[in-house]
């Protein structure tokens, strides 16, 4: 959100989120409208009926026979009824959510997220945002009927009030406008002590979560009881509630003192009125009844807005941060990212244009070093990255620099190096999740366009997921938008080594793949298979295999990479491991160090010429021999 | 809090103890507030009464003064409750948090092991441990009110009883009627809930892959969004088809029954004009019976289904926590380790066969093992062989066992969790990723020195042997820079690092027998190597049990196990195995074969 609407950011979201209730669903929200301003109509009628009753009732007490009273009585049910068949549609429209407007904002916030650049998802800060904003849509909604209700159901209730009264005594409207007011100001009040509490508080809370999971979780808690940690954390959680009370309980007690004063006005202008309407009965401008029906009108009325502006008012003022993260979200742009990144680079490449000669010659030892086969011709029919940056947000060190790098037409490539020198990294920026901050892809010939380079790449994650869906969906599932090709998938299954046998997929591809959703659960090295099956699904003509942490054993391990090698023959294929062992199978292979290539070649080639790739294997191989 | 005896009245009695003096605030209040609208059927009676009075010219004008007085002052009391009420809550959540919450986080930290990786009590422990003070609030709350409403109820019968008794009966019986329709409301919202919970799993499981930022790289390159998103609104559609005929039903339902109340009110705003006419009421209280009737009706066709549905939810919260309270413990759990652990001369395995609960196959079968004092062994076997769990059994995390195992001839069941924290020093396959300061993460694992000067300096050691210091020092405030993102300086590490820093607390631990499970699975081959050249630093000369898959650390053991499905199938040095052991040489062969030249 830009900071001009910081301003007014507490009620913003949610006049924006009317807005769109009637762009998504104007009959709904017409008809909502209507019966909202009926039904203050109602409780005013009500009000009027409860007046002949009484009238009525009076007349009987000194003396008129009681079947006089019969019309009155009846109007008085009709009425009360009316206001009853109000209420219950009035509360429909919050009891039963519109499902058209849930699907839209849910649906809205998905799609966005899926559109955003993958580097959002490195974003601590942009996390933070998503989850707030996933948070509370149905709350959002359900507060932003509310907020709509106070212009919809009590402005005309109070209008309609106002025109009664006025009929009794014009003087009662501006004694009136003194019990509204103040009940306005103290719940603005309230909305921005409160707003401002709760984004204050959200961080003392993560902390508190943060030592509850060191206590609570499964993942940390052998440790933490193996260590005798508990008191260590138990203190610092105790701590953060603490600080947690101290701070909510501080609000109330600040908004309890705006609350007395503004309630305190608002007895005075509710005292007046009785005072008045007492002294217009006295002077029999008005009879007993009119008087009645004023005094428990306002009494409701006053009720009304007690209850109803407190509770919205509190509710609101907690949800405003999530419903404003929605938005802020919303606003977000998709190109931003790259937009970030082309002026950092712009500065960057400032005070780099003088190493920049550097670089060339660099870029050309490492292809001469390759063997000197890399011609005109390897740039027209393969991969090639030229001079490429890339840092992470918010973090100054380049994850990826000065890499150049050509692959060729149909070759395997493996990249090998130590945590860190950012082999996954490059292995996202070949899979056009990444962009470079400077230097460029090229892809047969052309310089990369993304829209359509990533349709024709593929890959098998480090962490891939597992669909709880069924086998056939989760290979299916990485050709976007087409309907699923049995043949393809059947070819996916086989080339991915996956046997369909009764034991793991009793139902053969139509097993379903989650304990969870009531079918079977697989074993890592069987999700691994089913993982290469996706990504040799979709259509590629560059596929990644990055390396599997899942816990799968060595034996398994070996088998995936020498298989994965066989498949991806004739397509380019790009290997991320640390085992150099491992690395052999692939045509050529490239090192690297702290982000830069350090050299590519082939293992022989390497282990021969670069110190640093035989320092690395050998490092491993002495354990072996 | 600590002497929880599961009682059905705990609904009240929880939230009454941990709310303190606010508690009793609450109840005074409550008293006010709920007394405020019987007198004021007196006094509003009163005031239009002698109102009538003073305009029929039978009574002056100064009558006024003491009714309106009085009607003044119940109506700043009530303004004034209302705002002490809002106080008085929060006092009671924030005494909810300090006590009847930290009684949950403590009793899940003292459970059984067993009890945490159990799934059904997982699932328990998440039910009441999630907002669990928003959970008791609103459900003590939604009790109050209800209370509220019965009193209100019974006040407006008793008041009616001194006017015409067989009133009574029907308001009475049309409440009783209302309740019960309430009540069933209740209980089929709430078991709407229930029943479209599965629906709800798929619902959330779908937008995680689509919002979620584990899913984050399959679905941009894949693309999945579309596929999933119809999904999600295929089963969207379907909970909120059902959810609309239940509130469509249950909204019928009440309005048809408060139309009823209704024309009862009506009915005895009629009866009522007998004794009016008669003079035995005053045109005062007639108006204002009539109003009171009004808005209990109000009252008990809108908030009576609210609360009970609340409630209801309260109620089946509390029977979960009650069984969560009756959950086994662990004795000593919470303790820091002995100051001076036993000394580990030998362990001996003996016939130790394990099945988790309620699993039927046997993790573990017959395991008959000798470790002795200094030496290293390692533990190899492919992946669900029984590594982890072996060690799980000798941490005396699961104590249910078959056999026995002794240190020092002394069966390890004797012995107290104190005792045994103090043997033992692991570095856990998942090892724990503290979100406080380095020092801390790394001071955790020798708890008893945290904070000394000799800590300090091995720490300081420690961070220099394992070549962290360069990342140390990118940190704003060195070793006290804390990890994580919860702090705005707080520095995140990679997961290698975080490694190096949990093998750090083992480091600096006293104890003498020293576990490591898996610790090359996030390093790369450099590291793994360095880890193996420095393995002395790291032992120090204690005994060391290594578990791994990686077959090149071997070198540094001077016993090796080999599991497989729970059997010890091998035991003995590097060649005796390769001669003797099929799975071992497989196993070997496999690897090194990605060596060879």
């Amino acid at each position: 959100m830009r900071n001009s609407n910081k301003k007014h950011s507490y009620f913003y979201p949610y006049i924006r989120l009317i807005k769109l209730m009637f762009k998504t669903i104007p009959g709904e929200m017409t008809f909502c409208c209507l019966s909202d301003v009926f039904h203050a109509l109602s409780i005013v009628l009500a009000m009027y009926g409860m007046q002949l009753l009484i009238d009525g009732a009076e007349e009987i007490y000194y003396g008129k026979p009681t079947n006089s009273i019969i019309v009155p009585l009846i109007l008085f049910i009709a009425l009360n009824m009316l206001t009853e068949i109000c209420n219950g549609i009035g509360n429909y429209h919050l009891e039963y959510l519109s499902p058209r407007m849930l699907i839209k904002m849910n649906t809205d916030l998905q799609n966005k997220i899926s559109k955003l650049d993958y580097i959002c998802f490195e974003d601590p800060e942009m996390l933070d945002s998503i989850e707030k904003a996933k948070n509370g849509i149905e709350n959002n909604l359900l507060t932003a009927y509310f907020v709509l209700s106070t212009i919809t159901l009590y402005l005309p209730y109070y209008i309609f009030m106002g025109i009664y009264l006025r009929n009794v005594n014009p003087m009662l409207l501006i004694v009136l406008l003194l019990i509204f007011i103040p009940v306005l100001l103290g719940n603005y009040f309230r909305f921005k002590v409160f707003a401002k509490t709760e984004d204050e508080a959200a961080n003392v809370r993560r902390k508190k979560e943060a030592y509850e999971d060191a206590i609570c979780d499964l993942s940390t808690f052998k440790e933490t009881r193996m260590l005798g940690a508990f008191h260590y954390f138990f203190k610092g959680y105790t701590a953060s509630i603490g600080k947690l009370n101290s701070s909510l309980m501080s609000a109330e007690k600040k908004q309890a003192k705006n609350d007395l004063i503004c309630q305190g006005l608002t007895a005075i202008g509710y005292l007046g009125i009785i005072g008045l309407l007492i002294a217009e009965v006295l002077s029999k401008r008005a009879n007993i009844g009119s008087f009645t029906a004023v005094l428990f009108g306002i009494t409701t009325m006053y009720g009304l807005a007690q209850e109803v502006f407190v509770s919205t008012f509190k509710w609101a003022s907690r949800q405003a941060a999530s419903l404003n993260n929605y938005w802020k979200l919303m606003d977000y742009k998709e190109g931003n990212a790259e937009d970030i990144a082309t002026a950092k680079a712009a500065v960057i490449n400032n005070n780099n244009t003088a190493t920049s000669e550097d670089t060339v010659r660099i870029a050309n030892t490492a292809t001469e070093k390759t063997g000197g086969e890399a011609s005109s011709n390897s740039i027209e029919n393969g991969l090639t990255l030229n001079n490429v940056y890339f840092s992470y947000p918010g973090v100054d060190k380049d994850a990826l620099h000065n890499v150049s790098l050509d692959i060729r037409a149909g070759e395997t490539i493996a990249v090998v190096g130590e945590n860190g020198s950012g082999k996954t990294t490059l292995a996202k920026m070949i899979m056009g999740l990444l962009r470079p901050r400077s230097g460029n892809m090229y892809y047969l010939g052309s310089k990369v366009n993304y829209q359509e380079y990533v349709l024709k790449v593929s890959a098998v994650f480090q962490d891939y997921l597992k669909y709880q869906m069924r086998l056939d969906e989760n290979i299916s599932i990485s050709r976007q938008g087409a309907q699923p090709v049995q043949e393809d998938i059947n070819e996916a299954i086989k080339s991915a080594g996956l046997e369909l046998n009764q034991k793991h997929f009793p139902d053969g591809k139509e097993t379903m793949l989650s304990k969870e959703f009531g079918g079977v659960d697989l074993s890592g090295g069987l999700w691994q298979r089913v993982a290469i099956a996706r990504g040799l699904y979709r259509k590629h003509e560059i596929i990644i295999l990055d390396e599997p942490t899942a816990a799968i054993d060595p034996i398994e391990e070996a088998r995936v990479y020498n298989e994965f090698a066989a498949i991806t023959k004739g397509k380019i294929g790009v290997i991320i491991t640390h085992r150099l062992g491992a690395a052999k199978i692939a045509d050529r292979i490239v090192v690297l160090k702290n982000g830069e290539i350090e050299n590519v070649g082939t293992h022989d080639y390497l282990l021969k010429n670069d110190m640093y790739y035989k320092q690395l294997y050998d490092k491993q191989a002495v354990w072996y021999q | 809090m600590e002497k929880i005896k599961n009682k059905w009245y705990d609904f009240i009695k929880l939230p009454f103890i941990c709310g303190g003096v606010y508690s009793y605030f609450q109840i005074i209040i409550f008293v006010i507030q709920r007394a405020i609208p019987l007198l004021n059927v007196y006094i509003l009676a009163s005031l239009i009464d002698n109102t009538i009075e003073v305009v029929n010219g039978k009574k002056e004008a100064a009558a006024l003064l003491v009714p309106g007085i009085m009607f003044g002052i119940i109506v700043i009391l009530k303004n004034v409750a209302s705002v002490i009420n809002e106080i008085v809550s929060e006092g009671v959540v924030s005494g909810i948090r300090k006590n009847y919450v930290t009684y949950i986080v403590k009793k899940c930290a003292s459970l059984k092991y067993r009890e945490i990786e159990d799934e059904e009590t997982c699932d328990i422990i998440k039910r009441v441990k999630n907002d669990a003070d928003m959970q008791m609030q609103k459900g003590y709350n939604a009790f109050l009110k209800l209370l509220g409403i019965a009193v209100e109820i019974i006040c407006y019968i008793v008041i009616l009883y001194r006017i015409t008794s067989y009133v009574v009966l029907i308001v009475f019986v049309v409440s009783c009627i209302l309740v019960f329709i309430s009540v069933i409301n209740g209980k089929k919202q709430y078991a709407f809930v229930q029943d479209t919970a599965s629906d709800s799993r798929h619902i959330d499981y779908y937008d995680e892959i689509m919002t979620s930022r584990e899913a984050a790289a399959e679905r941009n390159l894949f693309r999945t969004g579309k596929y999933v998103q119809d999904k999600w609104v295929e089963y969207y559609k379907k909970i909120k088809k059902k959810e609309k005929s239940v509130t469509i039903k249950s909204l019928v339902q009440m309005k048809s029954v408060s139309s009823i109340m209704g024309l009862v009110t009506a009915g005895m705003a009629l009866i009522m004009l007998n004794p009016l006419s008669n003079k035995l009421i005053t045109l005062g209280l007639y108006i204002s019976l009539v109003q009171m009737a009004m808005e209990l009706v109000d009252l008990m066709s809108w908030d009576l289904t609210d609360y009970i549905i609340v409630f209801t939810k309260y109620v089946s919260y509390l029977k979960d926590f009650h069984k969560f309270v009756l959950l086994e413990e662990e004795e000593d759990a919470l303790t820091e380790p002995k100051e001076r652990g036993i000394d580990a001369e030998k362990i001996v395995f003996s016939d130790v066969s394990f099945r988790y609960p309620k699993a039927e196959k046997e993790v573990l079968r017959h395991i008959n093992l000798v470790l002795e004092k200094g030496k290293h062994y390692a533990i190899v076997g492919e992946n669900g062989s029984g590594k982890s769990t072996l060690i799980k059994v000798l941490l005396g995390l699961y104590d249910n066992y078959e056999g026995d195992i002794l240190l020092n001839d002394k069966s390890l069941r004797t012995l107290s969790m104190a005792e045994k924290k103090a043997i033992f020093s692991t570095l856990f396959q998942d090892f724990a990723e503290y979100q406080i300061s380095i020092k801390d993460n790394i001071g955790l694992g020798n708890i008893n020195a945290l904070g000394t000067k000799e800590l300090d300096q091995k720490i300081e050691k420690a961070v220099s042997d394992f070549g962290l210091k360069k990342v140390i020092g990118q940190g704003k405030n060195g070793l006290d820079t804390e990890l994580g993102k919860l702090d705005k300086e707080g520095m995140g590490v990679s997961g290698g690092e975080w490694q190096r820093i949990a093998m750090m607390r083992t480091v600096v631990s006293n104890a003498s027998v020293l576990i490591l499970d898996e610790p090359t699975a996030a390093l790369d081959p450099v590291a793994e190597s360095r880890l193996y050249e420095d393995f002395d630093k790291i032992s120090r000369g204690r005994t060391t049990i290594l578990i791994t898959h990686r077959l090149a650390s071997i070198k540094l053991a001077d016993s090796i196990i080999v599991l497989n499905k729970g059997e010890i199938v091998g035991a003995g040095n590097h060649d005796e195995l390769m001669e003797k052991c099929d799975i071992y040489r497989n196993m070997y062969e496999m690897q090194r074969s990605w060596y060879e030249e």
